[in-house]
């Protein structure tokens, strides 16, 4: 993987676990000092990810308890990108479809993408870096006009929730960056930590966006703020209804995570059991989660500590990488 | 293999699932909304998709039904509607000061089918609206939305999501334009609530003093035979405990005078702004005195009942002009 690929990738990974389950879960805790919070967890996470990409993940795999929770953590992040996917589409695109044939078409093109490799997964997401650079740009700018900057204020400060959301903020991007670097052997750091930067940032800007323009209330009422925000958004003041193709750039970020998650599993349990796996996953997915809101639910409120935990103790057990001079 | 997965993807992303053609949808561009004998009446207007309307095929149509609750009243109308409805385009919704806000946004925030980017307009008699022929526009909803632009009430925070957000923080009570049917469709002064609760309509002279309160540009006031037009106003309210101070700066413009003043005469303009400084301080005082009264506090002030005014109002009006005395 080159290092333009390792930078493409970590900025997709950086921001992808935000969507549909971070940036309303982070809202729903920590209110209005969500700007604030965020900006502290992606310089804390910064620190981590510098510490983190000095080891060598990829001897993880070498014992079988660490390839078990790479599993595990590859599983969890699949199965709530793979619900953020379905509930955008089945809400707000296609409504009447049954999201079963939301799910299936997408299992697929994972099974395709996995088939060709990491490699051509990193030569997909040059391309689409492209588009998901302009979407952001055209966003960011169309935004600016329409934020309150009295919404940002901050009011009834917790230091529970503040630690707390911190720590999700954290969680939220480091953490499917982990997989990342189990799966490259020729890390490059500076690479990985641009892309977190810039992943970071846009992440930020969508947050102060998504409050400056909605307020806290608004915020807090919608499932997906940050979806409902893209709405309100006219380009040039008449240009207007342009949030399908606005959140073009949330459905790249989550296709790119589902790819990194099944290399990982795929790596694990070989390409030979992936389709049986994939199969047990739509069901699983379907049945349990998509069909009941009551679990989807359950997964929202604990799916941060369930990436968590596999993070830290997979981040403690890996060693130091012996060709610690060549990595900057 | 490839070709299997190929061909699948073909067949099942082709999004043509459940397609509906352009004339099998009936666009809904406004709604009224009235609660009547403990039942729901519900009215679309709904624009008519056949290439070239004539006479006896208007632009748009309406269709009313009645039920117990919102969601009958609507699914009722549906019913009645001989296509698919499409709420997506919706511009306008109208309501009757007895229906309860909370029913509406409860059906209407949970329902991803419908638009939150729609305003929302008082009226008493809002199904004769939408039945209405007008020479404005032939869509009465673009009519209406026309008149909401030309007072500038099109903002973001005056969509409906916006006002339900409001009336959900308890900080502010929330104020509706109302829309009236007099031989043609025009707007009438805004009606107040009390959180929920309906109160009055507000009368033209407290409408004009909300206007400069609420820093809305370009409007007209009149006193004693003479004109200004207000270019410009800027208020602060600063709460003391239980003393309100309100600044007000406006800069204003001579529009007509009575035949007593003489614009030679540089006395005239002070006299002018003493006179509308009198006048805009009763309103302002008449205003906060009803409001407390009404215990409706569409200001936003902490504690509206127990609030006295006190007032500091500086006019300016522009001496610029362009016509000279005709010689008699």
């Amino acid at each position: 993987m080159t290092k333009n690929q390792q930078f493409i990738l970590t900025y997709y990974l950086a921001k992808a676990s935000f969507f549909g389950l971070g940036i309303s879960k982070l809202f729903n805790t920590s209110y209005s000092y969500t700007p604030l919070s965020s900006l502290i967890g992606f310089i804390l996470g910064f620190i981590l990810l510098y510490y983190i990409t000095k080891k060598d993940l990829t001897k993880l795999y070498n014992n079988i308890f660490t390839k078990l929770l790479i599993l595990f953590l590859a599983i969890v992040i699949l199965n709530n990108s793979v619900l953020a996917f379905t509930n955008l589409s089945a809400n707000f695109y296609l409504s009447k479809t049954p999201p079963i044939i939301l799910i299936i078409p997408l299992f697929l093109l994972i099974f395709y993408g996995v088939k060709k490799g990491i490699n051509t997964i990193s030569r997909l997401g040059e391309y689409l870096f492209i588009v998901s650079i302009i979407l952001i740009f055209i966003i960011s700018i169309t935004s600016l006009f329409n934020i309150k900057l009295t919404n940002i204020i901050i009011t009834n400060y917790n230091t529970y929730n503040f630690i707390k959301s911190i720590i999700m903020t954290i969680v939220y991007g480091v953490s499917p960056i982990i997989l990342l670097l189990t799966l490259t052997d020729n890390i490059d750091q500076k690479s990985i930590l641009k892309g977190y930067i810039l992943g970071s940032l846009i992440i930020l800007d969508s947050i102060i966006n998504t409050i400056g323009i909605l307020g806290l209330t608004l915020t807090n009422l919608y499932h997906y703020p940050e979806y409902i925000v893209l709405k309100k958004l006219t380009i040039l003041s008449f240009l207007e209804k342009f949030e399908n193709i606005f959140a073009f750039k949330w459905f790249i970020d989550l296709f790119m995570l589902c790819l990194i998650c099944a290399c990982a599993i795929n790596k694990i349990i070989g390409s030979k059991l992936i389709l049986i796996f994939g199969f047990i996953l739509i069901l699983l997915t379907y049945f349990f989660f998509i069909n009941n809101y009551q679990n989807t639910l359950i997964i929202y409120n604990i799916s941060y500590l369930l990436m968590l935990f596999p993070s830290i103790i997979l981040t403690l057990t890996s060693k130091k990488r012996s060709n610690l001079s060549k990595i900057s | 293999m490839k070709k299997l997965i190929l061909l699948g993807i073909i067949l099942l992303t082709t999004g043509c699932y459940n397609y509906l053609e352009l004339n099998d949808i009936g666009i809904i561009s406004a709604m009224a909304i009235d609660y009547k004998e403990d039942n729901y009446e519900i009215t679309y207007e709904v624009l008519n998709t056949i290439k070239e309307p004539t006479q006896e095929t208007p632009k748009c149509y309406s269709v009313t039904s009645t039920g117990s609750t919102i969601t009958e009243a609507i699914q009722n109308n549906n019913n009645k509607l001989a296509k698919t409805p499409y709420f997506t385009h919706l511009e306008i919704v109208l309501i009757t000061p007895s229906v309860n806000l909370l029913d509406v946004s409860d059906y209407i925030l949970r329902n991803n089918d419908i638009t939150t980017n729609f305003y929302l307009t008082l009226s008493d008699d809002p199904k004769s609206i939408l039945s209405f022929n007008s020479l404005n526009n032939p869509i009465n909803s673009q009519a209406i939305k026309n008149l909401l632009k030309k007072n500038n009430l099109d903002k973001l925070e005056e969509q409906f999501d916006f006002k339900i957000a409001n009336l959900l923080d308890h900080k502010k009570d929330i104020t509706i334009p109302s829309i009236k049917l007099d031989k043609e469709i025009s707007l009438s002064t805004n009606g107040i609530y009390n959180y929920n609760n309906f109160i009055r309509y507000l009368t033209d002279e407290e409408q004009t003093t909300l206007q400069y309160l609420t820093n809305n540009n370009e409007f007209n006031l009149t006193n004693d035979k003479t004109s200004i037009k207000v270019k410009s106003s800027k208020t602060k309210f600063k709460e003391n405990n239980n003393t309100l101070n309100i600044d007000t700066n406006i800069d204003a413009l001579i529009l007509s005078l009575n035949e007593i003043y003489n614009l030679k005469d540089n006395n005239t303009y002070n006299i002018l702004e003493e006179q509308y400084t009198k006048t805009i301080n009763n309103n302002i005082t008449t205003l906060i005195n009803n409001l407390k009264k009404d215990n409706s506090n569409i200001l936003g002030f902490k504690n509206i009942s127990e609030i006295e005014p006190n007032i500091n109002i500086k006019i300016k009006i522009d001496k610029t002009g362009s016509l000279f005395e005709v010689a008699s």
